[in-house]
C-alpha cells in the first residue's frame, strides 16, 4: 500500500471515529479520548400505562413531569427498563445533561403495520453523494420511530422540492428544504409562493394561493431548516399531543387537567372538536352545571338553540350575518395567526370583550357564539388562545350582575368616552404644517371623479342582457316599414320599404326610395343610404352624399340613444326622419326636387 | 325528526341558504338540514334531490342537481351558434357592451388609488384640524360629553343599541325600510353600522343582518351598499367623515340611517331596489 493510499484513507478512519463516538455517546459514555463519563438523566416519551405499570412492579425508578414523559434519574434505571420493555433505541437526542431517548417498542411496530415512510418523489443519489444518502436514511428512520406512531399516517418527505399539495388527509407530507433553496425558487418561479409555516404554526410568508388546505399543519409540515429535523419533529409531537397541550392550556388560565375528562370529550366527537369539547369539560361545565355542547361552524351563523339543560358553545359563528370584520392583530398579548375575518356580535346578547376591546363572543341565554376562528391549525398557541376565551367566558357565567343589561350598557359607555377621549388626546399632536383646504379639494374632486366613473360603470353593467336585445331585434323587425335587419362587422344594417315625405307647407308627398340605415355599434354613428335615387347627390332632403345628416333639432337625441344602443328607437326616429321634412332649412327646401308620389301611394 | 346530509356544496350555496335563513348544520365538508327546512333549501339551491339513508338512524344523504342548470347551458351554447340576423345582432350588441364594461371598469380602477389616498390624508386631516381649532377640554369634561353622547345615541329611534369593538362603535338598528321611486317602501332589514373612531377603513360600513340580495352585484347589503358593507361612492361620504373627525356620531349615524331609507336618485345601482320585499302593511 502506497503513501497516497494512507493518506485517502485518513478521512475515512476520521469519519468512521466519529460516528462510533455519537454511538457511544448514546450509551452514557464519554467521547473515546476522553476518560470523564458524562452524566445525563435520559427520559422516553410515550409509554402505554402498561409499560410504565411494568416498570413499577419491577422496582425500576422513574419521575413523570408531564403526562407524555416519564424520566429516569440514573443510568442503570433506563438500561434496565429498555431491557424489560424489550425496546430498540433509534436515536438520543438533547444536552449534556438531559436527554431523550428516542425508542420504538413491539406496540409502536405493530402500529407502524401498514404504514410507510418514503422520499417523494423516490430520489437516488449519486454514489458520490453518499453524505446525502445517508442523512435520508437517517431522516426517513427519525420521522418513521418518532412521528409515524403518532400521525398513523403514511408520511411522504419532499427533500430538496417545492411544498407538496396535500392530497386529503390520508397521508401526513414533510417538506424540507433550506432557506437558500426556497429564495432560488421563488426567484425563478413567480407562481410558488405559498404559505409556509413552521411548526408551531407561525405564519413564515404569506400566502398568494386561496387553497386553504394548504395550511392544514396537522397533514403537513414545512420546515426550512432540515438540519433541526428532530427539534421540529418533538415540536410537532407537542403539537401533535392532545394530553400535552390541553395541559399546558389549561394550567394557563389556572386549571388541572384530567385525562378522564378527555377520555369523555373524545367520545362521539370528531377528532378536531375533541380539544374545544375537552377544554369546555374542564372549564365550563363546573360553572353552568349542565353538559355544554361544542359545534365547530367554520364561519356559518347558526341560530340559537334551547334544549333545557344545555349549554351550546359555536365556534366561529354568531345568530346573524357573515364574518366581516378584520381580526385584531392580538388577544392578550398574544399574536393572532388567522387573518380570517371575524363575526361582530348579534347585538341581541351580553357581549365579551378582550383586553383590547374585541368583542370575542356574545352569550344569548344557553348559547355562546365564538367570533375568532380560532381553532384553524390547532396548535398549542390556539388551543391556549380558546382556553383563556373559556375562561373569561366561565368568569362572565358565574358572575350574573355582569349580564345584566345596564351593566352592558354602562361598561361599553364607558369604553366608548374613553376611546374618544384617547383619540382626542392623540389626534392633538398637530405638526400644523398640512393645508387643510388644499386636502379637502383634493378629496372632493377624486369623490366626483369616483363618483361618475362607478356610477357610468354600473349603467353599463346593467345595460339588458342578451335576451333582451333579442327581443330588441324583433320589436326593430316588427317596426313600420322595416323590411330587414342584418349586421355587418361593427355595422348593423336596416332595409327599409320605400319611404315617403310629405311636404308641410303644400300638403304634396314625395317618394324618396328605398332606404339602408346604417348604425355603426362601435362608433355611434348613423347613415342613411338611399338605395332607389339620389338628388343633386343627396340621399334625402335632410342626408348629404354621404349619408350623413342635417340633424336639426334631433342633435342630441340620436348620439344619446345610440350610445345607450336603444336601436330600435334609433330606427323609429331614422325612419321619421326621411319622412319628414323642415322647408325653413336650406337642404329642406330642396325637397320639389324629389319625384311626386304616385296617385296610389299618396 | 328526519335530517338530511346535503353534499357537494359551493361557497355560494352556503351564502345564500344563510341568506335566505335556512337552517342548516356543519356535517364534515356537507351540510346538515333537518325535515321541514329541506324544501325551503331545494327551493333556494333550485334543485331536485333523492335521498338515501346513512348508518345513522334518521340521517339520510341526498343527491341533488339543479334544475336550471341545464337549460342555462342550452340557451347560452344556442346564442354563441346562432348565425342567424337576430343572432348576430345579439353577439354584436353584446361584443359592444363588454367592451364598454371593459373601458368604464378600467377607469373606475384608475381613480380608485388617488381617492383612496386623498380620503386618508383628509381623514388625519380634518381631525388634526378640528381639535388644533377647538378649545381643550379637560378629561372629566371629554369623559362626560362622549358618555353622553353614547346614551343619545342608544336612545336614537331606529337605533336597538351600540356596541364598542376595539376602535369602531358598533350601531345595530331596527328594520329600515327604502323609499324607491319605482316601487315604493322596501323593506331592507336590520342592520349592523359599524364606524370606526377614527375614520379609517372606509369611515361608516352598514351591513344587513336580514337578508342580502343579489342585486347590480351579488350579496348587496342595500341597492347602493356592496357586499363588503361600503356604499357607493357619494357626496356624503365627505360628510361622514368630516363628523367622524369632529367626534359627532350621533350625527353620523342619524345621516348613515338616511343614507339607507333615502335611495339617491338615478343612481344606477338602485334599480335593483324592488328586489328586496315591499313593506307589509301592519
Amino acid at each position: 500500500m502506497n503513501v497516497f493510499a494512507l493518506l485517502s484513507l485518513g478521512p475515512v478512519v476520521l469519519i468512521l471515529l466519529g460516528l462510533l463516538d455519537r454511538r457511544l455517546r448514546h450509551y452514557r459514555f464519554g467521547p473515546i479520548w476522553s476518560s470523564k463519563p458524562i452524566s445525563r438523566r435520559l427520559s422516553i416519551r410515550h409509554l402505554t400505562n402498561q409499560q410504565k405499570e411494568i416498570l413499577r412492579s419491577s422496582g425500576i425508578e422513574f419521575e413523570e413531569p408531564d403526562a407524555e414523559t416519564i424520566l429516569f434519574n440514573d443510568k442503570w434505571s433506563f438500561v434496565q427498563a429498555k431491557l424489560l420493555l424489550n425496546g430498540e433505541v433509534v436515536d438520543i437526542t438533547g444536552d449534556a445533561d438531559t436527554g431523550e431517548a428516542i425508542m420504538t417498542f413491539q406496540h409502536i411496530k405493530a402500529v407502524q403495520n401498514g404504514f410507510t415512510t418514503s422520499f417523494s418523489p423516490i430520489d437516488r443519489a449519486p454514489l458520490q453523494d453518499w453524505v446525502r444518502n445517508f442523512n435520508q436514511r437517517k431522516i426517513a428512520k427519525l420521522v418513521n420511530y418518532l412521528l409515524l406512531p403518532v400521525v398513523k399516517k403514511s408520511i411522504a418527505i419532499y427533500y430538496g422540492e417545492p411544498g407538496p399539495r396535500p392530497n386529503g388527509d390520508d397521508q401526513f407530507s414533510i417538506s424540507l428544504y433550506s432557506l437558500s433553496d426556497w429564495e432560488e425558487r421563488q426567484r425563478s418561479s413567480p407562481h410558488f409562493s405559498r404559505e409556509i409555516y413552521d411548526v408551531t404554526g407561525r405564519r413564515l410568508i404569506a400566502e398568494l394561493e386561496q387553497d386553504r388546505l394548504n395550511l392544514r399543519i396537522c397533514s403537513t409540515l414545512y420546515t426550512l431548516r432540515a438540519c433541526d429535523l428532530v427539534d421540529d419533529l418533538r415540536r410537532i409531537l407537542n403539537e401533535l399531543s392532545p394530553s400535552l397541550i390541553l395541559a399546558q392550556a389549561l394550567k394557563s388560565v389556572g386549571f388541572r387537567f384530567d385525562p378522564n375528562l378527555m377520555e369523555a370529550a373524545a367520545r362521539g366527537t370528531d377528532e378536531r372538536l375533541m380539544i374545544p369539547s375537552c377544554l369546555a369539560k374542564h372549564i365550563l361545565e363546573p360553572v353552568v352545571q349542565r353538559h355544554v355542547e361544542v359545534y365547530n361552524c367554520a364561519g356559518n351563523a347558526l341560530s340559537p338553540v334551547s334544549y333545557e339543560n344545555m349549554v351550546h358553545v359555536f365556534l366561529y359563528s354568531s345568530p346573524v350575518g357573515t364574518p366581516r370584520l378584520n381580526p385584531p392583530k392580538q388577544l392578550w398579548q398574544t399574536a393572532i395567526t388567522s387573518d380570517d375575518p371575524v363575526f361582530a356580535p348579534s347585538g341581541t346578547g351580553i357581549p365579551l370583550a378582550a383586553d383590547n376591546g374585541f368583542i370575542f363572543a356574545e352569550i344569548l341565554d344557553r348559547n355562546v357564539y365564538l367570533h375568532l376562528n380560532c381553532v384553524r391549525l390547532g396548535t398549542s398557541e390556539e388551543i391556549g388562545m380558546l382556553a383563556r376565551q373559556f375562561a373569561e367566558i366561565a368568569n362572565v357565567m358565574k358572575d350574573e350582575s355582569q349580564r345584566d343589561n345596564r351593566t352592558v350598557v354602562s361598561r361599553m359607555s364607558e369604553r366608548f368616552a374613553q376611546q374618544c377621549a384617547s383619540q382626542y388626546r392623540a389626534g392633538g399632536l398637530a405638526d400644523g404644517k398640512t393645508n387643510f383646504a388644499t386636502v379637502e379639494t383634493t378629496f372632493r374632486s377624486s369623490l366626483i371623479s369616483a363618483a361618475s366613473a362607478q356610477s357610468e360603470y354600473y349603467q353599463v353593467k346593467n345595460s339588458p342582457d342578451s335576451e333582451l336585445r333579442g327581443r330588441e331585434f324583433d320589436q326593430i323587425c316588427a317596426l313600420a316599414n322595416v323590411e330587414s335587419v342584418s349586421v355587418r362587422d361593427a355595422w348593423i344594417v336596416v332595409t327599409t320599404a320605400n319611404l315617403y315625405c310629405l311636404n308641410p307647407s303644400s300638403g304634396v308627398k314625395y317618394d324618396i326610395g328605398k332606404f339602408e340605415i346604417q348604425i355603426n355599434a362601435k362608433e355611434h354613428t348613423i347613415r342613411w343610404l338611399n338605395q332607389t335615387r339620389r338628388v343633386n347627390g343627396f340621399h334625402a332632403p335632410h342626408v348629404n352624399g354621404e349619408g350623413l345628416a342635417c340633424m336639426g333639432n334631433t342633435k342630441e337625441l340620436f348620439p344619446m340613444l345610440l350610445k345607450k344602443q336603444e336601436y330600435a328607437s334609433v330606427v323609429q326616429i331614422a325612419i321619421a326622419f326621411v319622412e319628414t321634412v323642415n322647408v325653413d332649412d336650406n337642404w329642406g327646401s330642396q325637397i320639389t326636387n324629389w319625384p311626386r308620389a304616385c296617385k296610389g301611394q299618396q | 325528526m328526519k335530517s338530511f346530509i346535503i353534499p357537494n356544496l359551493e361557497p355560494s350555496d352556503r351564502t345564500a341558504l344563510i341568506n335566505q335563513r335556512v337552517i342548516f348544520y356543519p356535517w364534515g365538508k356537507d351540510v346538515l338540514v333537518e325535515e321541514p327546512q329541506l324544501q325551503r333549501a331545494l327551493k333556494v339551491l333550485d334543485a331536485k334531490a333523492t335521498s338515501e339513508p346513512t348508518d345513522i338512524a334518521e340521517v339520510f344523504r341526498i343527491s341533488w342537481k339543479r334544475i336550471t342548470h341545464q337549460v342555462e347551458l342550452d340557451r347560452a351554447s344556442n346564442r354563441y351558434s346562432d348565425q342567424s340576423p337576430r343572432g348576430k345582432y345579439v353577439q354584436r350588441c353584446d361584443a359592444r357592451i363588454a367592451e364598454l364594461i371593459r373601458q368604464s371598469k378600467e377607469k373606475l380602477d384608475s381613480v380608485l388609488p388617488v381617492l383612496i389616498s386623498s380620503k386618508a390624508t383628509f381623514t388625519k386631516s380634518s381631525r388634526l384640524f378640528f381639535i388644533a381649532n377647538t378649545p381643550e377640554p379637560s378629561q372629566d369634561d371629554l369623559q362626560k360629553k362622549f358618555e353622553d353622547q353614547f346614551q343619545q345615541l342608544i336612545s336614537l329611534d331606529k337605533v336597538r343599541t351600540a356596541f364598542v369593538d376595539c376602535s369602531a362603535l358598533l350601531v345595530y338598528t331596527h328594520t329600515l325600510y327604502a323609499d324607491c321611486p319605482s316601487s315604493g317602501l322596501r323593506e331592507l332589514g336590520e342592520f349592523l353600522i359599524v364606524i370606526t373612531l377614527d375614520g379609517t377603513e372606509d369611515g361608516v360600513r352598514w351591513f344587513n343582518n336580514t337578508r342580502l340580495v343579489n342585486g347590480a352585484e351579488p350579496a348587496m347589503n342595500a341597492p347602493h351598499v356592496f357586499s363588503d358593507g361600503t356604499a357607493c361612492f357619494d357626496g356624503l361620504q365627505q360628510t361622514l367623515q368630516e363628523l367622524i373627525a369632529q367626534f359627532e356620531f350621533v350625527t353620523v349615524t342619524e345621516l348613515a340611517i338616511q343614507f339607507l331609507e333615502i335611495l339617491p336618485a338615478g343612481n344606477p345601482l338602485c334599480r335593483f331596489a324592488d328586489r328586496w320585499p315591499p313593506k307589509q302593511p301592519h
